[in-house]
């Protein structure tokens, strides 16, 4: 795959790369609640009592 | 941030030891099992009969359907018709009012009609065989794609169903887990910090936290494992069942 | 929609009689679920006539005296009605303009990603918030909404600005609601588009790179009329729900402040007729107002479509 990249022009792969990022912010953005559920379902009662984030 | 702060897993056990949360996580599972196979039985019997083309009526019976998608009775003149059938606070009032889909119902004619070959028919039909025997014998092995669609569509919505606990039912015992966890995340809408009492006040009320999460937790893991494994026959039904003709 | 093959070379010549009793077991098939379908699906639509009664616990629908339009001129003369309906269109078309909008860019984005292992990664995460029911939804928005304790508070915190309490702002809500279903579904409905996106053949692509057009050009002219007549049909769909917008989320997320701009109609007529006065007939009145408009803008939106792409629902 790596061989086929090298292979495209410069104005596809900053194409590419928009959309890789915008993907990631998509990712993330689903991500970091569930994240946080899941951590606060395993965590210390009295830290999440007192919103235990940093 | 998002790593937890202590490992504890106090919420869970408190969960486990609570009778209601566990009562209305049975609940739930029956409802959602035997709801989702007979949702799924009586899609198959009408999805298949409107997938024939020598279905005399057919065309009217499919208009029908897909009328339901567009209109409805609504909230009140249900809720009447089921006092009417004295299925107030029974648990079939879980299973019942969602039991045909209009759009469940669409997509898997269309795969029907898409996906058994006439040949398949014809040959049964020089066999002597019936619509029936074809149907158990040809139709539901082929089917395996867009019974999981159905699975998932009927499934998830009766697992994630509160709403028709909240009106239909009065015993607490028959709630379902989501019912249970929308009266523990909104029933008592103090705000925590109000309270700054003694520390065996915080220790519980820091506790109903924890438990609110893990029933969270409960609720949505089984279905983000299970979907994993059934994306692929998902995924082929879904394309399968969408192209209209 | 194109024909299956007939059965019968003969189906027109073939007497009716014959035609039904040939299929005896498809109709025995069909008893229940057509049962079910009338029980559940049609009777409740005949007592949407309440609606037009004053309706009594004894009377029931056929006994509750006939009072016209009563219902309706009661309804209309009310203040809160426009209100209610005004809330609505608010939040109906925000989201009608706005979800369609970013689901389509989304999946086009997902299809074109160029390493099929991250595009899957992509896929399968973004479907879990669709399998989170409303009520852990409106929790989880919640929690991080809290301007004392969610992430909204911490991120607040540290850009120095004052964390406002988004749930007594009305219209914070509008913008609330519409977000947190768009982010709830995002992967979901982008399946299909997907799905779509993944039958085109790769010939055409290859053709389109041959005379020189880049990778957006081809996400342009190819990617986007493929899915064109899917996002036609659900978008029509979509507007003919315009009016029962997701009432469950609705009815969770509201609180007393906020609802100046969050009592739309469906909870509003949830409330009269089965919380606050037991007003059945009122209730039904509103709800059967809801699905009347419904009803007419779906019929709008179809023209529209067909005029526009020539792609209609019927």
């Amino acid at each position: 795959m790596n061989n086929k990249y090298k292979n495209i022009s410069v104005e596809d792969k900053i194409f590419y790369s928009v959309i890789n990022v915008v993907m990631l912010l998509s990712l993330l953005a689903v991500l970091i609640p569930i994240i946080q559920l899941v951590s606060s379902s395993i965590s210390e009662p009295k830290a999440v009592y007192r919103g235990k984030l940093c | 941030m998002l790593i937890s702060k202590g490992f504890s897993l106090d919420g869970y056990k408190a969960v486990l030891k609570d009778g209601s949360i566990m009562t209305g996580y049975i609940n739930s599972i029956f409802y959602t099992v035997v709801g989702t196979f007979l949702s799924i039985a009586v899609t198959i019997m009408l999805a298949y009969p409107l997938s024939r083309s020598d279905l005399v009526g057919g065309k009217i019976l499919m208009a029908m359907v897909t009328f339901t998608m567009l209109f409805a009775g609504g909230i009140i003149p249900t809720y009447i018709l089921m006092r009417n059938l004295h299925l107030i606070n029974s648990r079939l009032a879980m299973i019942l009012p969602g039991m045909l889909g209009a759009y469940n119902v669409i997509i898997a004619r269309t795969f029907f009609a898409n996906s058994i070959p006439k040949e398949l028919l014809e040959a049964t039909k020089v066999d002597g065989l019936g619509n029936i025997a074809f149907i158990i014998k040809m139709v539901i092995p082929l089917s395996k794609s867009i019974i999981v669609v159905l699975a998932l569509y009927y499934g998830v919505a009766i697992w994630n169903n509160w709403f028709s606990a909240y009106i239909y039912l009065h015993d607490v015992n028959k709630y379902p887990l989501q019912l249970i966890l929308k009266e523990i995340l909104f029933g008592n809408s103090t705000d925590m910090s109000a309270s700054s009492g003694s520390s065996e006040e915080v220790g519980l009320d820091a506790l109903s936290e924890s438990i609110k999460y893990a029933c969270i937790m409960l609720s949505c893991v089984p279905l983000w494992i299970a979907y994993p494994f059934l994306q692929k026959f998902f995924e082929k039904g879904v394309m399968i069942g969408s192209i209209k003709g | 929609m194109k024909r299956t093959l007939d059965l019968q070379s003969n189906i027109h010549t073939k007497p009716l009689k014959k035609r039904i009793l040939e299929n005896w077991d498809l109709y025995l098939l069909l008893i229940i679920p057509v049962a079910l379908l009338l029980i559940f699906s049609y009777y409740p639509m005949f007592g949407l006539q309440i609606a037009f009664r004053k309706f009594n616990a004894s009377g029931g629908i056929w006994g509750s005296p006939w009072v016209g339009l009563d219902n309706f001129k009661r309804l209309f003369t009310t203040n809160k009605i426009v209100q209610v309906f005004i809330n609505t269109i608010r939040i109906s078309g925000y989201q009608i303009l706005v979800e369609p909008i970013v689901t389509v860019t989304f999946a086009l984005m997902l299809n074109a990603v160029f390493s099929s292992r991250y595009k899957r990664l992509v896929q399968t995460i973004s479907y879990m918030p669709h399998f989170i029911s409303t009520v852990v939804m409106v929790g989880i928005l919640r929690q991080i909404l809290n301007n004392r304790i969610g992430i909204y508070a911490i991120v607040c915190e540290q850009l120095g600005i004052n964390a406002v309490d988004v749930w007594s702002l009305p219209e914070a809500f509008p913008h609330l609601f519409v977000w947190s279903i768009i982010w709830q579904n995002l992967g979901w409905n982008s399946i299909i588009y997907i799905a779509a996106l993944s039958s085109v053949e790769l010939e055409l692509y290859e053709a389109a790179e041959i005379d020189g057009a880049s990778r957006f050009k081809r996400l342009l002219y190819i990617d986007f009329p493929t899915i064109l007549p899917t996002f036609a049909v659900l978008f029509i769909l979509k507007v003919g729900s315009m009016m029962s917008i997701g009432y469950e989320q609705v009815l969770l997320m509201q609180t007393p402040l906020n609802l100046m701009y969050s009592e739309i109609i469906s909870t509003y007529s949830y409330k009269i007729a089965l919380e606050q006065s037991s007003d059945y007939s009122l209730g039904t009145a509103i709800s059967l107002f809801n699905s009347v408009i419904n009803l007419v803008l779906i019929y709008i939106a179809n023209k529209l479509s067909k005029k526009i792409s020539g792609i209609g629902l019927w």
